[in-house]
């Protein structure tokens, strides 16, 4: 993730609420300056170099900065903060949510959260600290909350890379059989050893995570930490669960839900290569998705979404047994002629679902075969871009207005539009449309090209053109969106610093658990208050928040 | 005073209406093989307004006018003649004033005391231009401006008529809707639509039809105009355009009319006061 203004100073605040002033001076001077060693630390902060030392153990348990020490040569540890770990953070209340959400024990949370805070945990010292922790942890293994932890998620990813690159330079320069090689074919080499290597990584990575091991048959020196993939990968079917209800309804969207399920089945990591072509393993049939959908507690009234007939009664049934070989009613709907949902059977009605969703305007589904009632094939990449431009235009719609939208997507239809075309084709007028399209490049949601017509560049015979481009839109929008959820935690803290006393009191030993009889009348309204304003902010940071998860993380 | 003959010969162009006649077609006319004669009757005719010349690819045509529209340009001086005929020439583009001066090469005075004149007389009008605004465009009275000069039904006196826009857009849309999710608006408020193989949903000249048949619009739209409100609607994400050309309303504007509202960032983010119009470059 690239380290731009506002999120260096979300990370500055997230690493304070973590962990104090120290950690997240250092995490500061860290993002502001790229990688150093303790001792230019030391000089950079002003910081005691045992006050720094002692603050990097804690950053580095926690993996919010990476460390790197080159292994040929002797020289000094560098350090670089990891923004995607230190954003992680913000997930601490969510993750157990949804942990006690999927497994509706409230115990596994309290372990959850050790590790949130913690960093990391060998399973023989978290059993030694906690001895009845042992079935909670192969609870949270099996779920895919907790995942083994290699040496290398310790390491920068830039720097393993550049020692892959190294090596496998220095042993294509050895081999005598490579002499008579260009240098293009030796870096092609070299790049595909790379890219083995990396490869070879993440399928490490990902064999310790698939959920089936027990912490019994582990080694008990085992790593373990949080795997925030796993709340991702629920959290993206939630959203895109709820994308399929806002954008066809809510019986469908549990169909959905059901399909995503089956495409996700034993994951608890994101497998994005896999998503992209349909493959064995990544194909679901309409029996299986029929099946998840009758293992439900509630059952779902397939039947109910559809029109049975027509309003204008020209509807005649009439039966269609030999076609069937049983009894059977078609109805007329329109101009076709359909079977009434009442009388279809389950899996064909699960499919009249799947067809809708495959007619939507989005890439929810798409057939790939007829085995079982139809093989269906989830088009991740393709879909996820649907979602972010959908968001991003509600978002639009939402902060400057459903004309500022509407000209957006015409901007975006068009490719390059002059502001006349615009109006015309958007039906605004020319002064409206010119603060609707100043807001929109003010944001830098669209930008504008100045095409000249002649030699000396007069600006008033240049003609201008709009134009969008999404990687660069979002990515001004997300900046935003960091900006934004920054400032929620300081209004967070300045709350806190408004009611410190309150506060102080609440935590005394003597008060916990006692605050009726224990507070006065007027505390117990401050701290009503406090409660109240406090829970806004949250609210607002985890709304903020979504949006971030839709552009960065799925 | 005009011949008897040349009257005969006015009144047989005048029976052909707007025809412009070659000087082969009036000789037939007239049934008379003397030239010499034919071109003193049109000389008369030309010298009494009641014909006018037209040349067209290096051919002279030859135009009756009616006895009103003679008498109109009799009492016309010289340059109030001159200036109405470039405005006539016009057509129903009309001409801008600029274009008047520099074709009649009269003073600026002159012409506009010859279009005040005119204008006062009901001879010409006055007319705004979408294209120019700022421009003075003048046309004969009877006439009705062209759509490249008043925009379109979309637009009234020059400026686009948003609110007429806007009722069009939300009955375009209400109808669609209708024909999308018939029960929709009924309650329960849920999820109630035709199987995915249902393909009665509206074209664009379904549309078209039901808004000339309910009367929907004082103003008459063809099928360009239908369709720019229904691209204005795909756009607004309210409707959109199934891959054979159907139009299907999204159930997101079905639930939006219910109330039911998106989890976006409405309130979260702060918008910035924008900077004000000037610092961006004018279009």
């Amino acid at each position: 993730m690239p380290s731009t203004h506002h999120l260096v100073s979300l990370c500055k605040v997230l690493v304070e609420d973590m962990l104090g002033q120290v950690g997240a001076q250092i995490v500061l001077t860290l993002l502001q300056v790229g990688r150093l060693s303790a001792k230019e630390l030391t000089k950079a902060t002003n910081f005691p170099y045992s006050a720094v030392k002692r603050a990097l153990v804690s950053l580095v348990h926690m993996r919010l900065v990476l460390y790197w020490e080159d292994p040929n040569q002797w020289g000094p540890v560098y350090y670089r903060a990891d923004t995607t770990n230190i954003y992680h953070l913000i997930w601490a209340g969510q993750v157990s949510a949804q942990l006690k959400e999927q497994t509706q024990k409230d115990e596994l949370g309290p372990v959850l959260l050790d590790f949130i805070t913690n960093g990391h945990f060998s399973i023989e010292g978290y059993i030694k600290k906690n001895p009845e922790a042992r079935e909670k942890l192969e609870q949270l293994l099996q779920t895919g909350y907790l995942v083994p932890l290699h040496e290398f998620e310790f390491w920068p990813e830039e720097d393993i890379k550049q020692q892959s690159i190294t090596k496998h330079f220095r042993e294509v320069n050895k081999d005598p059989t490579t002499l008579s090689l260009t240098d293009n074919a030796k870096k092609q080499m070299v790049d595909a050893a790379v890219k083995r290597d990396l490869d070879n990584m993440e399928a490490t990575r990902q064999a310790g995570s698939k959920g089936l091991v027990t912490a019994a048959s582990h080694d008990q020196k085992l790593v373990l930490a949080v795997n925030y993939e796993r709340f991702l990968l629920t959290e993206r079917r939630k959203e895109l669960v709820q994308l399929v209800d806002d954008r066809i309804g809510s019986i469908t969207a549990q169909v959905y839900d059901a399909v995503l399920e089956c495409f996700e089945h034993g994951r608890s990591l994101f497998q994005r290569d896999k998503e992209r072509v349909p493959m064995p393993g990544n194909i679901v049939n309409s029996s299986e998705i029929l099946l998840k959908l009758q293992s439900r507690k509630e059952p779902v009234k397939l039947e109910s979404a559809f029109i049975a007939e027509t309003q204008n009664d020209e509807v005649k049934t009439e039966p269609d047994a030999a076609a069937r070989g049983h009894k059977r009613m078609k109805s007329k709907i329109g101009s076709i002629s359909v079977t009434p949902a009442a009388a279809l059977t389950p899996l064909e009605l699960v499919n009249r679902h799947l067809r809708l969703l495959e007619k939507a305007g989005f890439a929810f589904l798409r057939r790939v075969g007829d085995l079982h009632g139809g093989e269906w094939f989830v088009p991740m990449s393709d879909l996820l871009a649907d979602l972010r431009r959908h968001t991003f235009d509600e978002i639009v719609s939402e902060l400057l207005g459903a004309s500022a939208a509407r000209i957006l997507r015409v901007v975006r239809e068009y490719s390059k539009i002059d502001e006349k075309a615009l109006s015309q084709t958007s039906l605004l007028q020319s002064n409206g449309l010119r603060i609707h399209t100043n807001n929109l490049e003010y944001f830098g949601f669209i930008d504008l090209q100045e095409v000249p017509r002649s030699n000396d560049r007069a600006p008033g015979r240049n003609i201008y053109l709009w134009f969008h481009r999404p990687k660069w839109a979002y990515s001004r929008l997300v900046e935003q969106i960091y900006g934004a959820i920054a400032k929620t935690y300081d209004d967070i803290f300045a709350l806190r610093a408004k009611h410190k006393t309150l506060l102080a009191k609440l935590t005394r030993v003597d008060v916990a658990g006692h605050e009726d009889e224990l507070l006065t009348a007027q505390e117990k309204v401050e701290l009503a208050e406090y409660t109240s304003q406090e829970q806004q902010l949250w609210v607002k940071q985890e709304k903020l928040d979504r949006h971030v998860r839709i552009f960065c993380y799925y | 005073m005009t011949s008897r003959q040349a009257i005969e010969l006015h009144e047989a162009m005048l029976l052909q209406q707007s025809h412009l006649f070659t000087q082969a077609e009036l000789e037939s006319l007239l049934e008379e093989q003397d030239k010499d004669k034919l071109i003193d009757f049109m000389q008369e005719l030309i010298n009494n307004q009641l014909v006018k010349l037209a040349q067209a690819e290096n051919v002279l045509y030859y135009q009756a006018l009616s006895h009103e529209e003679a008498v109109k340009i009799k009492n016309m001086t010289p340059d109030e003649a001159m200036v109405y005929s470039y405005i006539e020439a016009a057509g129903r583009e009309g001409i801008w004033t600029k274009t008047i001066r520099a074709k009649s090469n009269l003073h600026q005075h002159v012409v506009t005391r010859c279009l005040k004149s005119l204008e006062g007389q009901n001879y010409i009008k006055a007319v705004k231009s979408v294209k120019h605004p700022t421009r003075k465009i003048y046309m004969l009275y009877a006439l009705q401006p062209s759509i490249e000069l008043t925009g379109g039904p979309w637009f009234t006196e020059g400026e686009l008529d948003s609110d007429f826009i806007n009722t069009m857009l939300t009955l375009v849309w209400s109808f669609i809707a209708d024909s999308t999710y018939p029960q929709a608006f009924q309650a329960p408020f849920a999820q109630m639509c035709y199987p995915p193989d249902y393909k009665d949903f509206p074209i664009l000249e379904d549309v078209h039809s039901w808004i000339i048949s309910n009367k929907v619009s004082t103003v008459d739209l063809g099928l360009a105009d239908v369709r720019a409100l229904c691209d204005v609607l795909v756009y607004d994400d309210k409707i959109e355009l199934t891959p054979d050309g159907r139009y299907k309303a999204t159930w997101s504007s079905i639930k939006a009319k219910h109330g039911v509202t998106s989890r976006g960032l409405e309130g979260v983010l702060d918008v910035p006061e924008m900077p004000p119009l000037s610092d961006t470059p004018s279009l």
